[in-house]
């Protein structure tokens, strides 16, 4: 296959830190599974992949959004999140978070995924709304109307208000 | 994705993993792969994401290949070929000569199978959970030390086990028998030739020669390299 070689140089490069990505959902007995996954979709959006001016990013959010995915549909798995306990909604480096974090932990689930990949973006990754819209590909400010629908559905959840 | 320059730093004001996975990559321009040495430079909280991002990952056993999916197969084909060459990458900081060893800077190498999880995967994992046991390596051409950042317990070992082989590698020598450390305390080994891999866990590891090398969760280890200078 003419791709193979390419193909391979990527997988070296980048195997190893979507890995970890991967783990950072807690997927950590699944991880190499949900890698070899993640590069057969590579490998069918690999025209795209290459013309992208960062590839890590593009694998990143890739990565991000298939995991986030997999967890949603896998009824199974949100029941054992749910019982378990989220290892992924932890952050205590900002005292402000820890409401929306408590909140994210039982709620993450039934959140829109566009604000789930945007909560995993802010508070497991930590990354700032300028580098979350860079990211993702759109203004700040959506990502602060983003983050700010996120802390409303936390608040009004656990507040009990329809 | 948009082209607009983005934020290599975090909201805690240290350099994001994702900034440091796209230095590693080569995709960062001068000027911004200039201010993440500079940060680097000065910043332990970054040194140690920076490690996190180059230490080696967990080795990718080959899958049997599904046939019927051929992007299945691909990947799969891939790992057979890849797992012997995904890089591990021992880190160097730039800094005082150590016991006779030169330490030089940031290098990668090449190497064998890549072995060890790191100790945290992200920001949030990095400050929910401090890290239980970390490790330092300075290395230079005729050996390295071994500094743990924790009381544990630290073992080197040298790894054998055939190349495409799917299972986990074998001991091949236990050079230094699990023993007690403290935090701080360094632990030197002179080394020429085959890597080995220094491991430090918060509980005494099993390790014997012959056995496989299948550290435990509570264990993080680094690969080691003789260092060849730029």
């Amino acid at each position: 296959m003419p791709a193979q070689p390419d193909v391979a140089r990527l997988y070296a490069a980048h195997a190893g830190r979507v890995h970890r990505w991967v783990r950072r959902f807690g997927l950590g007995a699944d991880a190499d599974e949900v890698v070899h996954e993640i590069f057969v979709r590579v490998i069918e959006r690999l025209d795209g992949f290459r013309a992208e001016a960062s590839p890590t990013t593009w694998l990143y959010r890739l990565t991000t959004n298939y995991c986030i995915n997999r967890l949603r549909d896998d009824g199974r798995r949100a029941e054992l999140w749910r019982e378990r306990g989220d290892p992924t909604w932890q952050a205590a480096f900002d005292p402000g978070d820890q409401e929306t974090i408590a909140a994210l932990r039982q709620m993450w689930h039934r959140l829109d995924p566009e604000l789930i990949e945007v909560a995993v973006y802010y508070y497991v990754d930590a990354l700032t709304h300028v580098e979350i819209a860079r990211v993702v590909g759109c203004s700040e400010r959506t990502i602060g109307n983003r983050l700010e629908r996120l802390r409303q559905a936390m608040t009004t959840a656990t507040r009990g208000t329809p | 994705m948009n082209n607009e320059p983005g934020d290599l730093f975090t909201r805690d004001g240290h350099l994001s993993m994702l900034s440091l996975d796209r230095y590693d990559a080569g995709e960062l321009d001068g000027v911004a792969r200039h201010t993440v040495a500079h940060h680097v430079d000065a910043c332990s909280r970054c040194q140690a994401r920076l490690a996190e991002v180059l230490s080696p990952v967990v080795a990718l056993r080959p899958r049997a290949a599904v046939g019927r999916d051929a992007g299945v197969a691909t990947v799969s084909y891939l790992v057979a070929t890849a797992v012997a060459s995904v890089a591990a990458a021992l880190v160097l900081w730039a800094g005082g000569p150590i016991g006779g060893l030169e330490t030089q800077t940031a290098v990668h190498t090449a190497s064998e199978p890549a072995l060890s999880a790191g100790a945290y995967t992200s920001v949030a994992h990095e400050y929910n959970e401090p890290t239980a046991v970390d490790l330092s390596i300075d290395a230079g051409a005729n050996g390295f030390v071994a500094t743990p950042a924790v009381d544990g317990w630290l073992a080197i070992v040298e790894l054998g086990g055939a190349e495409g082989d799917d299972t986990a590698p074998v001991v091949r020598d236990v050079l230094i028998a699990p023993r007690v450390v403290d935090a701080g305390s360094p632990t030197s080994l002179a080394r020429r030739g085959e890597p080995v891999v220094v491991l430090l866990c918060a509980a005494p590891p099993e390790i014997a020669a012959g056995a496989r090398f299948e550290p435990g969760d509570d264990c993080v280890f680094r690969v080691v390299r003789q260092i060849h200078p730029r």
